[in-house]
Formats: C-alpha cells, structure tokens, sequence
C-alpha cells in the first residue's frame, strides 16, 4: 500500500514537471506570435500589417514647436516669422532716396575749397556767400591765363546702400555770371567771345569761356565724374553785347549714366561720397595787348537727388523644416523584416501678400524631403494672395526618415522696395506604409513547429522517462538496476535501504497494532 | 477425494483383520492391505507412515502403523484416489486424525462394555474426518500458506528459498539432509507453493534442472481484530464490555512477541476448517456464548470444545457484561499476510558477488522479482 502511494507520487512528480515545461513552452509560443494593437492596424491575409499615420507634428502651426528655420544666402533679405498660427517667409524689400539740396550752397565750411588738380591757379577772388559760390578774375596777360577752383563737400547717406540698387537720379544746378564786354587794343578788359572772332580780335580760337560744373567722386576720389557742366560761349560778346548770363541751369548727364556713376562712387564705401562743385576760367590771347575781366561768377544752387531700393540676392532661400520620427521608430511591432512606403501625400496650404514681385520670375517653393527637392515645384510668381493647397505624393523621396522642408528659393537677383509675406499653414503628410513581420509568406510556421517539437520532444523524454524510470516503484528500480549491473558484469555494491525479512515482518506487525491505539476519547491504557 | 478409512489389525493367529471400513461401500482387497503391511514392517517394523500405490485398486494409499511393539499394531489406511496424496491435506492434519483414531481404538480395546457406542464414535469421527479432509481440499489462500508454515517439509522448504533459488533436485537434497528422511514426492510439497503463488518453477539455459524462485513471502502472526476494535472504540456492544474487551487487547499486544511456536500453534488452528470458520465468524462482531451459530451436525458439546481450544490459545476471550451475559470476541485475529521478499535483492547482490549464485540464475530471479512487485 505505502509502495503504491510512493509510486503514484512519484507519477504525479512526473506529471506536473511534464506540464510545467509544456506551459513554458506554450507561452513562449504565443509570446512570439503576438501583435501589438496600434491604430488603423489591417491585417492582410498575406500577415503584412499596413498603417496609415499623419505624420506631421504640430501641423496647424498653434505654435512653433517642432519646426526649425534655415536661411541660406543673404540673410538680410529674407527672415521667417510666425504669427496668426501662421508660419511666415518674409522678403525684406524697402527703398530710400537722398536729396543734396542746397541753394545758395552753404557757407558753413562744409565746403572745401581746392584746386582743380588740372588747373592748380585759384582765379583772383573765389569764395562763398549769401549769392553762392562766387569767382571773379582779371587777367592780363599774366601766368593766371587758366584758372579754376574746386569746392568738396563729402556727404553722407542715411543708408548703408551696399544691397541696395539705385532706381534713379537727377542733377540739377543753377549759374550765372557777368564779365566786361568791349574787346579792343590794348587792355579792353572785355572779354573776346561769341561773334567777336574775326571782327574784333587778331587771335581767336576757343574764345574766352568759363565752365561751371558739378563733380561726383568717392572719397578718396580714385573716380570722378562730372555729371552737370555749363560752359559758357557767348558770355562777353560785343554784338549784341552779352555782358550777363542769367540763372542757367547747367548740361546734366543722362540719368542712366548719372546713376551708373553714383553707383560707382558707393561702391567701395556704401554710404559716403564727394560732392564737388567748380569753376575753370579760360583767357584766351586774343590781342598782344589783352585783358579779360570776369565780373562775378555764381554756382547759385545744386540739387543732387537719386532712390535707392534692396536688392534681393539670387540663390537666397529660407525654410520652414521639421524632422518627424522615422518609419522603424513608429513601427513597434517586434522582429519586423522590412517595410514598405505604399503612399504619402504632402498638403499644405500657402498664399502671398502682396503677390510676388513680377522682377522675380523664377523664385519657388521647393519641397525637400530627406534632402531630395521634390520634382514639382511650386512658382511664387503664380501664388495668390488668397490661400491655395498643394497635393504632392512624395512617397518616392521616403525611405526611413521623413525630414520635411518647404523652402522658398530665391532664384533671380532683383529689386523689392515692400515687404512681401509669403505664408505657410495646414501642413499633414499622410503616409501608407506595410510592414512585413518575418517574410511576406502567409504564415510562419516556425514558431508553432518548434514549440510543438518542443512539446513532443519532452512529452517522449518524460514518456521514456517514466517507462523506464519512474513507472518502477523504488524497489523495482533497485530490481532493474541490480540485474543491469549484473547482466553487464559489473560488481554491484551493497544495496542500502533494503529491508531484511526480520524488519519487514516487524514492520507489518507494528502496522497491525497501530490500530488499536487509543483514540482521543478513551482512558489512556497500557499501550507501548 | 479421500475414498475412506480402512483399519486394520494384526494378530497372532488370525493375522491382517480389518477392524472397522468407512464408508461401508468400499471395497477391502486382503492383499492391497498385506502389500501396505508389508511396506511398514520391512526393516525394523517400527511405527510410521508409508505412502503407497495400489494398482489393482486403482488408488493411492496413506497409511500410519503403530508398530509391530505395540500392543495392538494396528493400521490406518487412508484410501485415496489414484494421483492423489496425503500432502495435499498437510501433514499435521492427517497425523492429527490418525493419532485420534488410535486414541478411540486404544479406548475401544481398554474398555469392552462401551466397545459398541466407542465404534459408533469412531465411525462418527471417521465420517467427520473425511468430511473435513474434504474441505481441506478448498482452503483459502491464507489457509495454504498456514499450510506451508505449519508443515515440517513446507516450512523448511521455505525458509531453504528465502536463501537462494535452488534447482529441484538441490531443494530435494538439502531437505533430506535438514529432516534426515527421504523425500519422494517433491512435486506434491511443492504443490501449496505453487497454488499460492510463493515460488515460480522455471528454467536457466545451461542448467540442467528446473530453479525454483521464491517470488512471494508470508508471515503467520497475530493482529488485533480490526473490525471489533473498531466497534468497541464506539462502546459497542456495551461501553463496559467494550472497554474490557479493548483493554485485554491492548494488554495482549503490549506484550506480545510473534516466535515460532505460538505461530505454528495458530497456523494448526487456521487450517482446521471449522476453527478457522469460526474465526472467520466471530472477525465481523463479538457474540453472545449462547448465540454463536452451530454448524450442521454440530452439537453444544463441541462448539464448547472448540471454544475453549480458541480461548485457551488466547484467540478469543469471553467477557461477561452487567446482566451476566458472556460474550465471545476475538482477541487476537490469526492472519498470514503476504509480503514482497525485498530482501532477496540484497541477498541475490550477496550470493553473487561470492560466486554462490550464476550470472543466469541471479537474472532470472531479478526479473521474477521485477514481474512479482504487486502492482
């Protein structure tokens, strides 16, 4: 009875160690072959498991967060804001003009009077007065034959033009003057012009003449240019006697050479040039015995304007960008294979305030992703000022990382005298992605035939166990492995715990009186 | 089935007499008994058991002689049928019997006057006799294996197979040498092992003879009355009776120690099949002296007899309630319980690390004892 009871416990031992590996290896099983629930997941019947996820952080711009700017080229031109849940690239256009205007030319000291390096005689009187700038010279037949005086001022701009364009200029300056006429010998004093030639001088080529004249020149004056001059032809003649010019105003260059030179004056410092006004006095020899006098010459007024606007910079771009998470970060499925990118549309919605500038023809958005510019491109010239939306697959430009960038390239260099915003809102980028767990073969045994292996394996092992082992109460095994010793030969030892006949027939015999052993009720008797 | 009893009686003058013949119907052939008689007195005559075969008669005879020196030689012939023998009954059963025969034989010669009602009792012991020789053919398996304990042969035979296995003509020899008498019959003392299972006779390759293997082992002991303690822990049938009863076992068990004569006494009382009904009996509930069943045929006088046998072997006890009511419990149950021989495991290891016990021979017993382990 005691051996039956050892022999089932022993079977029961068995048992339970058979269904404890059995349940580990069960759950193993199902550990492996368990999916994590993730939204919009479709089992296809191939085991693909396909996801569709907007991808775009923070899509409705309600803040910044998430989204970075980058600027390349001339970062003065462009800067991006963000307001009204909108997210901004602005072209900082503007423009200015200056206006050197002075009448008389002020006698402050600002002017400096110096020499014309051609003509480095002063005339006899140079100076500047309530009239303006005055001169008057006598010459007779001295070495002051030609004499000339120049006046400096330097000015300066209120803008740093350097990106700046000049859009236009204009030169305006007033003269006059008055000499003493009659041309006679010896020393008439008068001055031999106009028609006097050959009918009352014996030398005559150019005449007498004075040149009135305006100057630009950088400051350090490696350019000059004359861009007004008046000089004078027939002031002094005899017939009909020409004594006095009245206010004239001088020959202007053309604007486009006048702002070509203003250009060239600012080109190496932006902000500052020289203003030079002058007058040169020729006394031609017209007798043996001559003398000119000029009475007084006036530079009255001078009136120096031009405008300026920003240059945009050709190859300038600035971006909104955001790096979303990769597809292996958002895929959470365990031992995924690989993955594949069945669909990912762009939208977003953009508009231009005012419209873009019509000098810029070839400026766009361009859609990068993952540093591949996208093959459409969105023109700015055809961007309205009302909001419009694009629709852009670019499935083909993702493999792992989806880092977005919508840039707006500047592609021409030209003028913008305004602000124009050109502005970004409601971008998503929906993406269609299928993941494949293992192989795209429909199901993967593997799992299920291991753990079934598994399962077999230790159901015959325990099996073979228990036929051969545990089956046997411990007696018999000590039988089995008795007769295995002797069956191969070998020396068996003593075998311990093995009852002799007198201790089993005691054992039965106790057994027995067991019985009799006073239960809890009665009187304690004469028990051993 | 024993056929009979044929007694007879040598005198002087008239020689072989038969004396007295039950059942009446069966027939005396004169010279089957002079070949029984002569088998007794060649040699020294002296007192004995043969066994012989008489084919004319077409029987087997067991037969007692009380020797040519006694005063009356007289000669018990139990008549059995051709292939049956006297083991099958044990052999302190039939010489039990015998030796009663002889005692009411010696009482008829002792006293003429009762002669007549002396046969008549004789006849009646006979007819029991043979009734009981009957029944002793159906014994239960604890009866046999009280058997094999209470008969010399059986007994040593046994305790030569809780050694080793041994061939049949090696058994044969160590038994002869162990009783100092011859042994003709092996088969017929093996006969109880193998109805109860003990031994399993088989066969070695390169052994000339037929290994016998013991398989099974018993011991004949005393245990308390499972049943009737039971009860009487509930007070039954009466608290005070219940609690003497209790406390006689308990006082017999505290001081007893199983040794071979108190067990070959109660093996003899086991395989006497009325003692043995009895005990059977009186295992289930204690019973009132006056109401213990009878047997058919069974008078007051022997059931008194048979019940004091039990209480003088302390197998029952009487205890007397309030009212004076004897009552009859069984004090000490009598039971041979079989048990797996674990011990020959370490003994065969033994046997055959000293070389007394073949490669072959320890295998086949290993793989006997293997099959033997009690599912």
């Amino acid at each position: 009875m005691k051996l039956k009871k050892k022999n089932t416990k022993y079977t029961l031992i068995g048992c339970l160690l058979l269904i404890i590996i059995s349940s580990f290896m069960l759950k193993s099983f199902l550990l492996t072959v368990s999916v994590h629930k993730m939204e919009n997941i479709n089992i296809n019947p191939s085991d693909a498991l396909t996801f569709n996820k907007q991808w775009v952080n923070n899509s409705n711009f309600d803040s910044d967060d998430f989204w970075f700017n980058e600027t390349n080229g001339d970062f003065s031109d462009v800067k991006t804001t963000y307001e009204n849940n909108e997210a901004n690239y602005v072209i900082l256009g503007s423009e200015g003009n200056y206006i050197f205007y002075e009448e008389p030319p002020l006698n402050d000291g600002s002017w400096i009077k110096k020499y014309n390096p051609d003509f480095p005689y002063y005339p006899d009187i140079a100076l500047i007065n309530q009239t303006g700038m005055c001169v008057s010279h006598y010459w007779d037949e001295g070495a002051d034959q030609s004499v000339s005086v120049n006046w400096d001022k330097n000015v300066t701009l209120p803008t740093n033009i350097s990106d700046y364009e000049i859009t236009s200029a204009s030169i305006k300056a007033v003269v006059n003057g008055s000499v003493h006429v009659p041309s006679y010998q010896p020393y008439s004093d008068g001055i031999e012009a106009g028609n006097d030639l050959g009918t009352n001088t014996t030398q005559y080529a150019t005449g007498d003449y004075a040149r009135f004249y305006v100057l630009i020149s950088d400051i350090n004056k490696n350019n000059v240019y004359e861009i007004a001059y008046n000089q004078t032809t027939n002031l002094g003649q005899d017939s009909p006697e020409i004594a006095t010019m009245g206010d004239t105003t001088m020959l202007s260059i053309s604007e486009e050479s006048l702002i070509f030179f203003l250009s060239s004056v600012l080109s190496s410092d932006f902000q500052n040039f020289t203003i030079t006004l002058g007058m040169r006095i020729w006394c031609e020899d017209n007798y043996p015995q001559d003398s000119d006098w000029w009475k007084l010459l006036v530079i009255k007024s001078v009136n120096l304007t031009f405008s300026y606007e920003k240059k945009i910079d050709k190859e300038t771009s600035i971006s909104w960008n955001q790096d979303c998470e990769s597809i292996t970060k958002d895929i959470s499925i365990e031992n995924y294979l690989s993955f594949r990118v069945d669909k990912a549309i762009l939208n977003f919605s953009y508009k231009s305030v005012p419209l873009w500038p019509e000098n810029s023809p070839n400026s766009e958005f361009r859609i990068i992703l993952n540093g591949q510019i996208h093959r459409v491109k969105i023109e700015l010239k055809n961007v309205g000022e009302s909001w419009e939306t694009a629709n852009l697959d670019v499935a083909y430009l993702i493999n792992d990382d989806v880092n977005i960038s919508i840039q707006l390239y500047i592609a021409d260099t030209f003028r913008l005298n305004n602000i124009v915003q050109v502005s970004i809102d409601n971008m998503t980028l929906d993406i269609t992605y299928t993941v494949f767990t293992e192989d795209p073969k429909p199901t993967d045994w593997r799992p299920i035939i291991y753990a079934l292996i598994g399962v077999i394996g230790t159901l015959i092992i325990g099996f073979v166990t228990y036929q051969t082992y545990f089956k046997y109460p411990p007696v018999v095994r000590k039988v089995r492995k008795l007769r295995k010793k002797i069956a191969k030969g070998k020396t068996p030892r003593s075998l311990k715990k093995i009852k002799d006949r007198k201790i089993i027939t005691k054992n039965i015999q106790e057994k027995q009186i067991m019985d009799i052993a006073p239960k809890e009720n009665e009187n304690p008797t004469l028990i051993k | 089935m024993p056929k009979g009893f044929i007694i007879t009686k040598w005198t002087e003058d008239k020689g072989l007499v038969v004396q007295i013949k039950y059942p009446g119907t069966i027939t005396v052939d004169l010279d089957d008994m002079m070949r029984i008689f002569y088998a007794h007195i060649t040699g020294a005559g002296e007192a004995g058991n043969v066994f012989v075969r008489l084919e004319n008669a077409r029987s087997n005879v067991s037969s007692h002689f009380t020797g040519m020196e006694s005063e009356n030689p007289y000669m018990i012939n139990l008549m059995l049928e051709l292939g049956e023998y006297p083991e099958i009954y044990g052999e302190k059963i039939i010489e039990e019997i015998n030796q009663n025969i002889v005692n009411y034989l010696n009482k008829i010669d002792e006293n003429k006057q009762e002669a007549t009602e002396l046969v008549e009792k004789l006849i009646r012991y006979i007819k029991d006799s043979l009734f009981l020789l009957e029944r002793l053919e159906n014994l239960s398996k604890e009866q046999k294996l009280a058997q094999i304990y209470s008969g010399a042969k059986t007994r040593t035979i046994l305790n030569i197979l809780q050694e080793r296995a041994r061939s049949k003509r090696e058994l044969q020899g160590i038994l002869e040498q162990e009783l100092d008498r011859l042994i003709s019959n092996l088969d017929i003392i093996l006969d109880p092992f193998v109805k109860t299972d003990l031994i399993r006779q088989d066969w070695v390759e390169g052994s000339s003879d037929i290994l016998l293997f013991l398989k099974s082992d018993f011991a004949i002991m005393r245990a308390p009355p499972e049943k009737l303690v039971e009860q009487a822990q509930k007070n039954n049938p009466d608290p005070q009776v219940a609690q003497k009863y209790l406390e006689s076992v308990r006082e017999f068990f505290n001081n007893y120690e199983p040794n071979q004569e108190d067990n070959l006494r109660i093996a003899s009382i086991m395989i006497n099949p009325d003692i043995y009904d009895y005990i059977a009996l009186f295992r289930d509930k204690p019973y009132p002296l006056k109401k213990i069943p009878k047997g058919p045929g069974e008078s007051f006088e022997s059931i008194s007899d048979l019940m004091r046998r039990l209480e003088e072997n302390e197998i029952i006890k009487v205890i007397e309630d309030k009212s004076g009511m004897k009552w009859v419990f069984l004090l000490t149950d009598v039971i041979a319980e079989e048990f797996y021989p674990e011990y020959l495991i370490e003994k065969i290891r033994q046997d055959f690390v000293e070389g007394n016990l073949k490669k072959d021979i320890a295998i086949k017993h290993l793989d006997i004892l293997e099959n033997a382990y009690p599912k």
